[in-house]
């Protein structure tokens, strides 16, 4: 490549790499700064007690339960779409492109506007201030999404094995396990993950289905700090973010190389 | 042998039994929110102790909209036995059917008559008793901070007689303070809900004209009308349009943070703010437990005036609003001679004062005064000759609507710019739109 | 025949049960839009249906108007700046040799991880007065400025594009690496520039991508309460009252529920034409 244009492709890219690290930086100095405030500095002098506050007691707990209402929301939605979406990738049937897109569409319509009818549900089903409404909840929320992307990936895959294989006396089931799941890897990867993200991140609904502080995920945990003794606390807040960043970082480390070969997804969607 | 052994068995599954039962009728739910947990756990503690009942704690944490997740709680149906209300909105919660009559209770209990009069109507509605007033405070007062005073030679103690004097010293700090980033801090606009207008204009408008024939209020008892327009409201308007529009006294941005709680009490600690409009309850909460300086360092420090009403003829020399939270039963009680035995054990009357002493915050009954961990707060006892010019809101069925109406009033015209005159016309017509033309009326 | 009916039931069905909580929910706040129900008074204990009024209500309130200008400017800004900046550096990173890639999308990916309260948190604190950028504008001297009372909409659009636009990035990497490499070569043997090869090859064969990405991007984006929320509230005053932020202030704070309701409707109404625009162009496209 000729000099001048690795520059001209290099310069806007470290701008943006620049733009992306800056705010973040002030998170990392200030979760180890005594004095912390919005100030971007250098501390004078470092503490670890910050991290010693996040990482007993209280957060630890919230972690716990943020990763079992995330975790098993993102692994429920995948069970569910990944069956759901195979029959809108390979069979044609009335209203599958209404269904599909209808239900996107759902998703639409804000949050806040039924938050109180999923609670009257919840009451009804004597399900409020369990994990399950929370979990339930999100799932509902996620599926269009993660039965979008997963119908995308289903298109990519060629339809000439499953084909092949109920010649030779497979089930459709069985080929489905056999032949089509295989080759989803990365797609299956992306669903999970993006519902995991969303799911650790949410706070509205977990705050108003759970009432026991110790059921609380991070999120509202978080926000449970900022307003303690209704003084804000740079220096906890910021290491408690990080330990809350820590579990999807490294989730997107794990799958960082299906990341782009599963929004194929979506590219085919 | 063996009968004594059935014997035996017998007598402890009765005991079991009984235990069993005991434990499962007597529960009873308690939901408040964490700045209020120790008077709860240690009300709870000696609950539990006396009567053998259990209580399931539903703590709302810090940080989050208390009032916001308790009326959704009630809207669901979900909400505990023992609940919180705030003052102002015990005529909505009771339009509502949400929270229980205490008639019956209050009638034969002692301790009802220690509390003022006025305290016992912020908990009634229409002459009934529905929630005991749990703390109080002058909601207005001007907190200053004393070296920006010294840098700007303003002579102390500072005592303003009218709202040109408060608004001179503010342009004075501007001038020849410059750290000060906001001269004259006074609570507005939507994000900070009620605390814009029970902490911020309220008082204003109580300060704003003569109290005779309910001219500085929001509602008019004698014609029983909402007020959509008045001198007050005007002059109220106006004093915030000059603060923030006119005279750019205090940017906006510390009024929409994520926390304005936390960030205005910050901006007060770190010597950002000259004068700062805010409730009595911020001697101690200024700052956080760990970094709290005794009484001494907090007394070189900071210091407070009393509000001044405006200045036009019949205006009173101070003006402050008092508020409170109370404690209510949920009307979906199933035991409510329980729920009143936990409300009586909390608002005891030693209990009460040693809290409210602690907290800094003033009390709502009389008897307070003869326990000496609160009489011999000097704070309070100086804070405490305020309530003579204290007021109440008008805390009506509908009060919260109107309340959001008069801080949206107050972004008109320290946002937009708008003059005191059309955003008292666009408030007086937002009333009308709610409540119907016969229900709003115009003081000229 | 009779086995794809058995596979779709047996295979949606779980899926739809699902669903139907999100009907039913929904459907209540569809019925409560018709009435006057409210979260404390007494609407709250015998809400009335009132027809239409609320939707009457809506169209003649100033608010109303002003959320869905200001979600229009929020959502298109966003909408329009992740995609473009997405597209503009996949193809970047698309090109080979580019040794600084994977530390780039790390960064850029890393920002969209976070969990949004720390987003909020994070974004708020570089622009605030005593912030990062402040202090960096002051190094360039520029003095410093009240961005959350100057520039309240702008800072957060940029801070959504800052913690969205990894999304796009990798969708149109993974497009890229569709995109056969012959093409290139073969343009590159014809001495094409990067910009002819971006516009007769990328672009053509990204597009039905573009769309999909702004589908996407403009219902999280303008369903996105979180950010904004947090970072202004909505303000000041309503600078920043964006139709989330506003629906939830009718509902929660004014308790008008039924309100809160009806603006919702109209809002999906609204958002879920774009969307329906974008996928016939997608159609279109996809038919040539």
């Amino acid at each position: 490549m000729r000099y001048s244009k690795t520059v001209a492709i290099h310069i806007p890219l470290i701008i943006v790499f620049l733009f992306a690290l800056i705010p973040l930086t002030w998170l990392v100095l200030a979760s180890v700064n005594p004095a912390a405030s919005p100030a971007a500095k250098i501390p004078s002098r470092m503490t670890m007690e910050n991290f010693g506050r996040t990482f007993s007691g209280r957060p630890l707990h919230w972690t716990l339960n943020s990763l079992l209402i995330a975790g098993s929301t993102a692994t429920l939605v995948l069970f569910l779409s990944t069956m759901a979406a195979y029959p809108f990738s390979r069979v044609r049937f009335f209203g599958a492109n209404i269904l599909l897109y209808g239900l996107v569409f759902l998703r639409t319509v804000p949050v806040s506007s039924f938050m109180l009818p999923i609670y009257l549900i919840f009451i009804k089903l004597n399900l409020v201030n369990t994990y399950l409404s929370v979990i339930l909840t999100l799932s509902v929320l996620n599926i269009p999404f993660a039965l979008l992307l997963l119908k995308g990936f289903y298109d990519t895959i060629p339809t000439v094995f499953e084909e092949a294989s109920w010649i030779d006396g497979c089930s459709r089931w069985k080929s489905i396990f056999r032949i089509v799941l295989p080759q989803c890897g990365p797609g299956l990867a992306v669903a999970w993950f993006m519902t995991f993200m969303f799911a650790w991140g949410e706070f509205l609904i977990p705050l108003i289905l759970l009432r026991k502080i110790e059921l609380m995920p991070l999120s509202v945990g978080i926000f449970t700090t900022y307003g303690e003794y209704g003084v804000v606390n740079y220096g906890l807040l910021s290491s408690m973010s990080l330990l809350y960043a820590i579990p999807p970082i490294l989730m997107y480390i794990l799958i960082q190389k299906n990341l782009v070969k599963g929004m194929v997804g979506y590219v085919k969607g | 042998m063996s009968k004594k052994i059935l014997v035996f068995s017998m007598a402890m599954l009765l005991v079991g039994a009984l235990t069993v039962t005991g434990f499962a009728q007597k529960v009873i739910s308690v939901q408040y929110g964490e700045p209020w947990k120790p008077i709860f756990e240690s009300a709870i503690e000696e609950f539990e102790k006396t009567t053998g009942a259990k209580v399931d704690r539903m703590l709302i944490p810090y940080g989050v909209v208390f009032v916001e997740k308790m009326t959704l709680d009630l809207a669901a149906g979900a909400a505990g036995d023992v609940i919180m209300v705030d003052g102002s909105m015990i005529a909505d919660t009771v339009e509502a059917g949400y929270i229980r009559e205490l008639d019956g209770y209050v009638k034969d209990w002692a301790d009802w008559d220690q509390y003022y009069p006025a305290f016992q109507a912020m908990g009634s509605y229409k002459g009934h008793a529905y929630g005991i007033v749990l703390e109080t405070a002058a909601n207005a007062i001007l907190w200053y901070w004393k070296p920006n005073f010294e840098k700007a030679g303003i002579p102390m103690p500072w005592k303003p007689k009218d709202w040109d004097e408060v608004l001179e010293t503010a342009e004075r700090i501007k001038e020849r303070v410059p750290g000060v980033e906001y001269p004259l801090y006074i609570p507005m606009g939507s994000k900070w809900g009620e605390g814009a207008t029970c902490c911020g204009i309220y008082s204003q408008i109580l300060g704003a004209d003569t109290s005779a024939g309910d001219r500085n209020r929001l509602w008019n008892y004698t014609t029983e009308k909402w007020i959509g327009s008045s001198p007050a409201i005007e002059r109220a308007l106006n004093f915030y349009r000059e603060i923030f529009f006119v005279r750019k006294l205090s940017p906006t941005d510390a009024m929409y943070a994520p926390d304005v709680w936390g960030e205005w009490r910050r901006l007060m600690r770190e010597g950002k703010i000259g004068i700062g409009q805010g409730g009595s309850w911020e001697w101690a909460e200024f700052w956080p437990e760990a970094e709290r300086p005794p009484e001494e360092e907090r007394g070189e420090l900071l210091a407070w005036a009393g509000l001044p009403g405006s200045g036009h003829p019949g205006t009173p020399p101070i003006q402050t609003i008092s508020g409170g939270w109370t404690v209510a039963m949920n009307a979906r009680v199933k035991d409510p001679d329980l729920a009143w035995e936990f409300l009586r054990i909390l608002n005891s009357k030693e209990r009460m004062a040693k809290w409210l002493g602690a907290a800094g915050k003033l009390s709502m009954r009389k008897d307070s005064a003869e326990v000496p961990e609160y009489a011999e707060n000097e704070f309070l006892v100086e804070i405490g000759k305020l309530l003579p010019y204290s007021d109440y809101r008008d805390a009506l069925a509908g009060y919260a609507t109107v309340s959001r109406y008069v801080q949206q009033a107050m972004e008109k015209v320290a946002v937009d710019g708008l003059t005191a005159a059309e955003a008292t016309e666009w408030y007086n017509n937002k009333l009308i739109e709610e409540f119907g033309k016969d229900k709003v009326e115009t003081i000229k | 025949m009779r086995e794809n009916t058995k596979l779709i039931v047996g295979m949606l069905s779980p899926t739809l049960i699902f669903l139907i909580f999100l009907l039913v929910a929904v459907g209540w706040a569809f019925y409560a839009s018709f009435t006057d129900i409210m979260l404390i008074g007494p609407a709250a204990k015998s809400p009335q249906v009132i027809g239409l009024r609320n939707y009457e209500r809506l169209f003649r309130d100033p608010f109303f108007y002003n959320s869905l200008v200001k979600s229009a400017i929020y959502t298109g800004s966003v909408v329009a700046s992740q995609c473009a900046l997405g597209l503009f550096l996949a193809v970047l990173m698309h090109h080979k040799g580019v040794k600084i890639k994977s530390a780039v999308a790390a960064a850029v990916t890393m920002s969209w991880i976070i969990p949004d309260i720390v987003k909020v948190y994070t974004w708020g604190a570089f622009v605030h007065y005593e912030g990062t950028l402040n202090s960096i504008l002051r190094v360039v001297g520029v003095p410093p400025v009240r961005w959350l009372s100057e520039k309240p909409l702008g800072v957060s659009i940029i801070g959504n594009v800052w913690g969205g636009t990894a999304f796009s990035m990798i969708l149109f990497l993974s497009a890229l690496e569709t995109v056969p490499p012959q093409f290139y070569e073969a343009a590159e043997v014809d001495g094409a520039s990067s910009w002819q090869k971006f516009i007769a090859i990328t672009l053509p064969l990204t597009a039905p991508v573009i769309l999909i990405d702004l589908f996407l991007i403009t219902i999280w984006t303008f369903g996105y309460f979180t950010f904004v929320y947090g970072l202004t509230g909505g303000g000041p005053g309503h600078a920043t009252e964006i139709a989330p932020v506003f629906i939830y202030n009718e509902s929660f704070r004014l308790y008008k529920i039924g309100y809160g309701a009806a603006i919702s409707f109209i809002m999906t109404a609204m958002v879920a034409m774009a969307c329906i625009g974008y996928l016939i162009l997608l159609r279109r496209m996809e038919r040539v």
